[in-house]
C-alpha cells in the first residue's frame, strides 16, 4: 500500500477532482460551472450548424449562402399561379388575305434551293417575308437540307387571332406549320416547324 | 505564476483535445463535400427547358418518358454511354438526345430525307460517314459528339441554337421541342440530379442572380442596337438578355418570344429587379412579342431598343398599350392557372 504522499504529480490529480468533494458548496459550484460550459458549447455548435448546411446544400452554384435568408423549405417552390395569355381568336374565315399570302409566299421562297444555292441566296429570298428577329435563326439552316422543292397546295389558316395567325402549308415532301404575325412592317413570319 | 503552476498538469488531457479536434476537422473536410456531390452536375441553369417546346404553336411534343419503348431507351441510354465515354459535360448529352429524338424518334432507322440514315439521320453524302456507319448507334453517336464539341461556345448555347450548328436542318427550332423528354433522360437514363440545372423550384432568383444580370446588361449601356446581334460589341433587345443571364449562369432561349417562356410568370406590375417584361404588337398574345427588356426596380429598365438607338436605362412607361402584362422571372417553374 503506497503512501499517500502531499508531493508529486499523483496528488497534484488528488488535490484536482477532490477539491468539489470537500464541501457541499464546492459540489454545487462545480455542477453550476459543468452545466454552464455545456450550454455554452452546444449554443455555439448549433449556430454554426444551419451555415454548413446552405453550404452543403446541392444546387446551383451561384447560389450564396447567407445566414439572412429563410431556409429554402419554408420558401414557396414557384410563383403564385397566373392565367396564361390568351389571345382572341376569330373565325379561321376571317384570317386576313395578306397574312395568308405572306405565309404562301414564304414557303415558296423556303422551298426554293435549286443545287448550289447559298445560305445568303436562299436567306434573301425569305427576308422580304420574315420578321428581322427571326432571320437570325435561318442562318443556321443549310438549304441542301429542305426536304422539299416546291408548295403543292393554297396555304390553309389552322388559328386566327387579331394580330397573329398559324397557317398551314403543303409542300412535296412536308407540310409547314408558320407562324404569321402583324407588325408594324406588315405580317411576317415569326416561326415555322413541321407540322 | 506559483498559482498557474498546477495547471501544466492539463497539459496531457489538452494535447488529445487537440488531436481529436483536428483528427475530426480532417475527417470532415475531406469527406462531407463528396456526399453533396453524386454524379455529374449541370453547370448552368437552362431556364428556356420545355419553355420552348410549350411554344412552338400548335406543336406539343406528347412523348413523356414513360411512353418511349424499350428500342427509344436502349438507344438514349447508348447515346449517353458514348457521351460519358467520350468525358463529354452532360449538357452535350443533353442536346444529342433532343437531336435524335426531332431526326429519328430515338429509332435507329434505316431510311430519311434523301439519304439521311440512323439515330441522328446522318447523310453518308455530305461526308458524315458510309451507311454503315451511320447506321452505327454508337458510331454515329461519336460523330454527333466530335462535330459537337467543335463548335465554339456550344455549352452555352441554347440546346436547339447547339443541336441546329451541327445538323445544318431544314427546321432550324425543331430540337427546342424535345429538350424536356431530353432532360428527363439526362437525368433517369445519365444519372444527372436536376438536369436542367435550375434547382428546385423557387419563387424567387437565387440571389446574385438577379444583380449578376443587371450588372452585365448595365456594363454594355452605350453600345449600338443591331438586328440579330448577341454581342459583345452590339446587340439586339434578346441578345442582351441572352448575354446578360450568360454571366449570371442562366442560359435562356434566343429570340423575345421565346424568352416570354423562360420561367415562371408574375404580373408585371409586380415585377422585382432582373425580371423580363416584354412588348407585344398585341399585349394579349405571347407570339406577337417582339420586344424584351430587363426591369430594374424603381420603374427603371435597361434595353437595347431598336436601329439607330444605344443600350439605355430607360422608366418603364408601365401605361404603354404594348406593354405585355405579365414579366417573366427566367429559371422558376411553370406557373400557369
Amino acid at each position: 500500500m503506497p503512501i499517500r504522499s502531499p508531493r508529486g504529480r499523483a496528488a497534484a490529480y488528488r488535490a484536482l477532482w477532490s477539491w468539489p468533494l470537500r464541501s457541499p458548496l464546492r459540489l454545487g459550484l462545480t455542477v453550476v460551472v459543468v452545466v454552464a460550459v455545456a450550454l455554452v458549447v452546444s449554443v455555439v455548435l448549433g449556430g454554426l450548424r444551419p451555415a454548413a448546411e446552405q453550404a452543403a446544400r446541392p444546387g446551383t452554384s451561384t447560389v450564396p449562402t447567407s445566414g439572412v435568408r429563410a431556409p429554402s423549405s419554408l420558401a414557396p417552390t414557384a410563383l403564385p399561379p397566373v392565367a396564361p395569355l390568351t389571345p382572341t381568336t376569330l373565325p379561321l374565315s376571317s384570317a386576313p388575305p395578306a397574312a395568308v399570302q405572306v405565309a404562301q409566299n414564304w414557303a415558296a421562297a423556303w422551298a426554293n434551293h435549286p443545287d448550289g444555292t447559298t445560305n445568303q441566296t436562299w436567306i434573301a429570298g425569305l427576308t422580304p417575308f420574315t420578321t428581322p428577329e427571326y432571320v437570325g435563326t435561318l442562318v443556321g439552316v443549310d438549304p441542301a437540307n429542305i426536304p422539299a422543292t416546291r408548295v403543292t397546295g393554297p396555304a390553309r389558316p389552322t388559328e386566327v387571332s387579331p394580330r397573329s395567325i398559324a397557317v398551314e402549308v403543303p409542300t412535296d415532301a412536308v407540310t409547314l406549320a408558320i407562324t404569321v404575325v402583324d407588325t408594324e412592317a406588315g405580317w411576317r413570319v415569326a416561326g415555322y416547324d413541321q407540322a | 505564476m506559483r498559482l498557474l503552476r498546477p495547471l501544466r498538469l492539463l497539459l496531457p488531457f489538452v494535447a488529445i483535445g487537440v488531436a481529436l479536434v483536428v483528427f475530426l476537422t480532417l475527417g470532415f473536410l475531406a469527406f462531407a463535400p463528396t456526399t453533396t456531390q453524386q454524379g455529374p452536375t449541370m453547370s448552368a441553369c437552362d431556364a428556356g427547358i420545355g419553355a420552348v417546346g410549350r411554344a412552338t404553336d400548335g406543336q406539343p411534343a406528347g412523348a413523356t418518358i414513360e411512353t418511349l419503348s424499350d428500342e427509344q431507351k436502349q438507344n438514349a441510354s447508348v447515346i449517353i454511354g458514348v457521351g460519358r465515354e467520350m468525358n463529354t459535360p452532360p449538357r452535350a448529352w443533353l442536346v444529342a438526345l433532343a437531336t435524335a429524338m426531332q431526326e429519328s424518334t430515338l429509332r435507329n432507322i434505316n431510311y430519311g430525307d434523301r439519304d439521311s440514315l440512323g439515330l441522328f439521320q446522318q447523310r453518308p453524302s455530305q461526308g458524315w460517314g458510309s451507311p454503315a456507319q451511320v447506321t452505327d448507334p454508337v458510331y454515329s453517336s461519336r460523330t454527333f459528339y466530335e462535330r459537337l464539341l467543335q463548335v465554339p461556345g456550344w455549352e452555352h448555347q441554347p440546346v436547339t441554337v447547339a443541336a441546329q450548328t451541327v445538323q445544318r436542318s431544314a427546321f432550324p427550332n425543331a430540337y427546342a421541342k424535345w429538350e424536356t423528354l431530353a432532360a428527363a433522360l439526362v437525368g433517369q437514363v445519365g444519372g444527372v440530379a436536376d438536369p436542367a440545372g435550375c434547382g428546385p423550384g423557387a419563387a424567387t432568383l437565387p440571389e446574385g442572380v438577379a444583380r449578376a444580370a443587371i450588372e452585365f446588361a448595365l456594363g454594355e449601356v452605350g453600345k449600338p442596337y443591331v438586328w440579330g446581334a448577341t454581342g459583345p460589341n452590339t446587340y439586339d433587345c434578346s441578345g442582351l438578355m441572352l448575354r446578360a443571364f450568360e454571366a449570371a449562369g442562366v442560359q435562356l432561349p434566343r429570340v423575345s418570344r421565346d424568352q416570354y417562356k423562360a420561367g415562371g410568370h408574375l404580373p408585371v406590375r409586380e415585377s422585382q429587379p432582373g425580371d423580363l417584361m416584354f412588348y407585344a404588337y398585341d399585349r394579349t398574345d405571347p407570339r406577337t412579342i417582339h420586344h424584351v427588356f430587363l426591369y430594374l426596380g424603381n420603374d427603371q429598365m435597361v434595353e437595347a431598343p431598336y436601329s439607330g438607338q444605344n443600350v439605355r436605362v430607360q422608366p418603364v412607361n408601365w401605361e404603354h398599350d404594348e406593354l405585355v402584362p405579365l414579366a417573366t422571372r427566367p429559371g422558376t417553374p411553370a406557373n400557369s392557372a
